[in-house]
């Protein structure tokens, strides 16, 4: 699922209340019936999550950032042969594995982040603008990774101002404006542009 | 994990050079403890020495006054025990340094653990003052406890200020929280790791400087003490480390946190006992020592110049003593003149000297309440026990000393007041003065004792902080306001 | 340039001033101060009137003596006490390091006795914790603390880059910085100092007004010349320094080393390198010179017995009796001249030594001003150590008078054999009270030449990083 909204309009927040980061004043989130406020920790561990801005640290390796965020996650540590085959799954590089990530692209780092999400094997799969900062063909292929790993049975949420993308990979879309979802819609039977039309009227009214 | 840990300590070149820098200092400053510690020795040493030349002399110089030699003035008569025990064969008893004395220096220069015994009672605390340039006094010695208290929080302090600041303003803390499930689990194996390090740093510039420089583990109690100096020591860094780990949940960069955490340390070293001691000091009623400079002068006159009545009272209340032979009436009645002469300076001066040590008793107490304000002050009490330059060590060699005293009188005056002249035979059995070091059997336990409670007080300090630490780090991930995105 | 530059030092006056963590530091270092001056003036105060006190009574005692022989006298001696000065409140330097009260008698130089730091219950282990001191150590942290902020923060979140694409240029934004934090910190520095010089004020001394005056301006300047030498420093490193993380631990350490680590380590080194003998040591050293001249108390001695010679045949007569003055006080005299100069020349070279070492110490200035400073405001106050050999001079020499009244009294009033001189008060009133002459302002100077030029120095170098040309790296 896409949401869709404008700067402001609540995305990072409705994030950061599934993560547990930010406590709701009313109401509950819910992740698999838990509820977050209770049981941060259980519910943050069904989780992952890739930020807007993915920052690894820069004096390790690809492949060692990953094992440390998977340990971090008290997975059992996967041996080396697991973790390269988790970095080529999401179209990594061979020959990053072996580089220190200071010399990573924004479009590779974000690669290594959906891997570690995926590594951590999460039942759902919280994203914040991945689509921001990467051209065109990055986007497509970043894409590409995020449908093959939804078609595994993840459940995808992804916080975006990409219209076009939103339809193109998202199976329903949300309209949040100032805080409150006042659009909710199975993209199947419309089109970009129809998409677009109904994005503008919100904001417009 | 501890071996990613371990990669970005040895990537964190700050981290490194302070550990560097500590190991170096502890190590300067037991050279500079180990010369100190030499002087004490030497000077120690020389006085026993000297002690023990005067008692060789005498009973030379008495076989020749007994063969018939030319008898010496009155006062330096070594045939009469007035003389002996207010001139000729007085010790200055001293202290040799402690065993642990490596490691902590004090203030030499300043109130020396030495007295001297006199007819009735040990010499009045106007003894001459020891020579140190006072400039040299007012910046203070460079040994091992000075760079335990002042310079280890410091390298504590560059260790982890910038754990969390530095990740955070990097953009990785989301990443990492969403992993797992709070910063404790993120930053717990950095901050053990870290604190290995020290640990390390420590043993390695201690253990250096001991093996350097000398150490004698055999003593009895010097490993116990050793042990809780060294375990004192970590534990006041683990309290700077959870310091830095309990600023977990500010926003603030890693510089601010730095400062800020400098700041604590001003505090807890500098501004707490600026303001706190003076307080203390002036709180205490003492009789001043300026107004009573002239009070052995004025005590020495009078008893001088009332020792015959004295004499004659003393006579006449006990007129067994009078000796039998007119022969020896004049050298026999001087000799009890002297000691009415030296009774008389010691009851003159009595309520002054009392009065100052209660003083001292009374600073001594409330200054142990001072320890529980900040945590450096606690710190340095115990490890000023443990080193054999803190006040237990002080009061046990008084104790020693008012003994001795206690014996040179039950020997002399007997000999005095029955008029017998002192022989050579008699020098094998003047009192000697043995104690241990600071440290020796019974006083290595006492110094323990006392170390105790400003141990505990420094080791609540660090559970506290710790705790404190504990908390707010789990705080980051698990609650709102946390928000370590954006 | 210059407008702009007044511009952006009112603005960062405006933005400390209204900064809570400026406020906060400041309010804690004032309190700080404050208490530890509370303390210092109070205990200062008291020490004043305790030292009159006893210099009254103790004139008084000398004064009545029972009828006695001179010689008596001057064993019986008397006692000379240490004056206080006011701005001791302020920066209280040797002063509870040294004895106040030194016993003046005949054959014996002493050395000060009763030092105050015997009756504190940590016996000086803490180091120093007086209002300069403290002045001088957090006032440069408190530099440090703002300018981080100032201009470190502003680079790191892209202020810097909004100043200078509207046209001002890097060394005009950093001065203005600079003079906008100088008028923060110069505030508190007024506020601190002029809340230690009326303190000071109070306690009793015997400084005339203009020389208080002149003492505590003094004080006043070299201080914020410290503040305004650090807040350059801290300002151009925080500027220069690639990253702020940088620029803070080269600063610290700088402080650290200056202010707690090197004067320590230097402490060491100097007491290392020259030894100085024990109070016992320099008795023998002294007694060791007295064996080499005369002594006026032996008669078999065998100089006593040629000066003898000498005198009898100066005055063409050819026994003792038939001089016209008493010999026995002519032979202490000299006795007691020759003991004297032994003395001069045994203390000469202890202190001299402590000079040097505390020269070796002073080095520390040489990497951060803190030192320098500490001894032009130790010197400025009247309490470090040439002004401790000053009046140590002074009482010696004021010794010296008294044994020489009484032993000439002995002289001139030759006695029949068998007879001895006895003299009573208008003897001792012969002897003039002990009185000081403070040395003045001069000597403070010239004692804290060599810090001030350290200073001066610093100052060059401050000046120079501001108006130095660098690249301000806002391309993060």
């Amino acid at each position: 699922m896409a949401l869709l909204g404008a700067n402001g309009a609540g995305k990072t927040t409705t994030l950061n209340l599934f993560l547990g980061f930010t406590q709701p004043t009313s109401g509950r989130a819910l992740v698999g019936g838990v509820e977050v406020a209770r049981q941060p920790a259980a519910t943050r561990s069904r989780l992952a999550y890739v930020p807007e801005v993915v920052a690894l640290y820069p004096h390790l390796t690809g492949l060692e950032n990953l094992d440390y965020f998977v340990r971090l996650g008290g997975r059992a540590p996967a041996g080396r042969g697991e973790l390269e085959q988790a970095l080529a799954a999401v179209g990594l590089p061979a020959e990053a594995f072996g580089r220190r990530a200071r010399t990573y692209s924004k479009g590779m780092r974000q690669k290594v982040a959906l891997a570690i999400a995926l590594a951590c094997r999460a039942e759902a799969l919280l994203l914040d603008e991945p689509l921001s900062g990467l051209d065109p063909a990055a986007a497509n292929d970043f894409v590409a990774t995020l449908r093959r790993a939804a078609s595994g049975g993840l459940a995808v949420l992804m916080a975006t101002h990409d219209v076009f993308r939103a339809k193109d990979c998202a199976a329903r879309v949300g309209i949040l404006k100032r805080g409150r979802l006042i659009e909710l819609r199975a993209t199947a039977g419309m089109s970009g542009a129809e998409l677009e039309r109904l994005y503008l009227d919100h904001m417009q009214a | 994990m501890i071996r990613y840990a371990a990669r970005a300590l040895l990537a964190d070149r700050l981290a490194l050079a302070a550990l560097g820098a500590l190991v170096l200092a502890l190590l300067f400053g037991a050279w500079n403890a180990d010369r100190a510690r030499d002087a004490q020795h030497e000077r120690w040493g020389g006085l026993v020495a000297a002690d023990l030349l005067t008692l060789e002399s005498l009973e030379q110089d008495l076989e020749a006054l007994a063969n018939g030699g030319q008898a010496p003035p009155a006062w330096v008569d070594p045939s009469r025990p007035a003389a002996l025990a207010t001139l000729v064969a007085i010790p200055t008893l001293s202290a040799p340094p402690s065993p642990l004395a490596l490691l902590g220096m004090g203030v030499p220069g300043v109130h020396p653990l030495e007295a001297k015994p006199t007819l009735a009672g040990l010499a009045p605390e106007y003894a001459r003052e020891e020579l140190a340039n006072p400039e040299g006094l007012l910046t203070g010695r460079f040994d091992p406890v000075f760079v335990v208290v002042f310079l280890l929080p410091l390298v504590a302090i560059a260790l982890v200020f910038d754990l969390l600041p530095r990740d955070r303003a990097r953009g990785l803390l989301p990443l990492a929280l969403a992993c797992a499930p709070s910063a404790w689990e993120v930053y717990a194996p950095h901050y053990a790791l870290r604190a290995l390090g020290l640990l390390l740093a420590l043993g390695l510039g201690t253990g250096g400087g001991l093996l350097l420089f000398g150490f004698d583990a055999s003593f009895p109690g010097a490993l116990p003490a050793l042990g809780l100096w060294l375990a004192l020591a970590f534990s006041h860094g683990l309290l700077w480390i959870a310091a830095a780990s309990a600023l977990a949940r500010l926003q603030a960069s890693g510089t601010v946190q730095a400062l800020l955490l400098v700041a604590l340390w001003v505090a807890a070293t500098a501004a707490v006992p600026a303001v706190v001691s003076p307080l203390l000091e002036l709180s205490v009623q003492s009789p001043s020592r300026t107004t009573s400079a002239h009070l052995a002068r004025e005590a020495r006159w009078k008893s001088w110049d009332e020792k015959e009545q004295r004499t004659e009272r003393l006579l006449m209340q006990h007129p067994e003593l009078r000796p039998a032979s007119a022969s020896q009436q004049e050298a026999w009645r001087e000799q009890l003149e002297t000691l009415a002469y030296h009774r008389g300076m010691a009851e003159a001066t009595a309520p002054l000297i009392e009065g100052l040590e209660r003083a001292a008793r009374e600073r001594q107490r409330r200054a142990a309440h001072v320890a529980w304000f900040s945590p450096s002050l606690a710190l340095l009490g115990a490890l000023d026990e443990l080193t054999g330059t803190g006040p237990s060590a002080r009061l046990a060699f008084d104790r020693a000393a008012r003994a001795f005293q206690a014996s040179w009188n039950a020997f002399f005056i007997p000999r005095i007041e029955a008029g017998q002249p002192f022989t050579a035979a008699d020098v094998a059995r003047i009192p000697r003065f043995r104690p241990g070091p600071p440290g020796a059997e019974t006083n290595l336990r006492e110094a323990l004792a006392a170390a105790a409670p400003p141990a505990l007080i420094l080791l609540l300090w660090t559970l506290a902080t710790a705790a404190l630490g504990w908390f707010q780090l789990r705080r980051v991930g698990l609650e709102a306001g946390s928000r370590p995105l954006r | 340039m210059i407008a702009r530059i007044a511009h952006i030092a009112r603005h960062e006056l405006r933005c400390q001033l209204r900064d809570g963590r400026f406020v906060a530091a400041a309010a804690l270092i004032l309190v700080i101060v404050l208490a530890a001056l509370a303390s210092s003036a109070v205990s200062r105060a008291q020490a004043s009137l305790e030292r009159s006190q006893a210099r009254a009574h103790v004139r008084e005692l000398w004064l009545g003596q029972e009828p006695t022989n001179p010689h008596s006298a001057t064993h019986y001696g008397t006692y000379v006490f240490k004056p206080v000065t006011r701005l001791s409140a302020f920066d209280t330097g040797i002063d509870p390091y040294t004895g106040v009260v030194v016993q003046l008698e005949s054959h014996v130089q002493r050395e000060f006795a009763e030092r105050p730091v015997r009756d504190s219950a940590s016996l000086g282990r803490l180091g120093e914790s007086g209002p300069g001191f403290l002045l001088c150590a957090l006032l440069p942290l408190l530099a440090i603390f703002l300018a981080q902020g100032a201009v470190a923060g502003e680079r790191e979140s892209g202020l810097l880059r909004q100043n200078l694409a509207l046209g001002a240029s890097p060394r005009a934004w950093l001065l203005g910085k600079f003079l906008g934090l100088m008028g923060a910190l110069g505030l508190v520095t007024t506020l601190a100092v002029g809340a230690c010089v009326c303190a000071a004020a109070f306690v009793p001394g015997e400084e005339t007004l203009a020389e208080f005056l002149v003492r505590s301006s003094s004080i006043y300047a070299t201080i914020l010349l410290l503040v305004a030498v650090t807040a350059a420093l801290s300002v151009s490193i925080a500027a220069r320094c690639r990253g702020a993380r940088t620029a803070l631990a080269v600063l610290l350490s700088a402080w650290g080393l200056g202010t707690f680590l090197l004067p320590r380590a230097l402490n060491e080194v100097a007491e290392a390198l020259w030894a100085t003998p024990s109070a016992q040591g320099l008795e023998d050293q002294a007694h060791e010179l007295f064996s080499q001249g005369i002594d006026g108390h032996d008669p078999n001695d065998e100089r006593a017995q040629r000066r003898i010679a000498e005198l009898l045949a100066a005055n063409g007569v050819g026994s003792v009796e038939e001089l016209p003055f008493d010999i026995g006080g002519v032979l202490m005299q000299e006795g007691e001249e020759y003991q004297a100069r032994a003395y001069a020349a045994v203390f000469g070279n202890l202190w001299s030594d402590w000079r040097a070492q505390n020269r070796l110490r002073d080095l520390a200035g040489l990497v951060w001003p803190f030192a320098a400073a500490r001894r032009v405001s130790m010197a400025f106050s009247g309490t470090d150590l040439e002004h401790h050999v000053d009046f140590a001079r002074a009482a010696e020499s004021y010794r010296g008078v008294l044994v020489k009244t009484m032993n000439m009294a002995i002289a001139n009033n030759k006695r029949p054999a068998g007879e001895r001189y006895v003299a009573g008060r208008e003897l001792w009133e012969t002897v003039p009270d002990f009185s000081y002459r403070r040395p003045g302002f001069d000597f403070a100077l010239g004692a804290a030449s060599r810090a001030l030029a350290l200073l001066f120095v610093w100052a060059s170098l401050g000046l120079l990083a501001l108006l130095l040309p660098w690249r301000a790296e806002v391309a993060a």
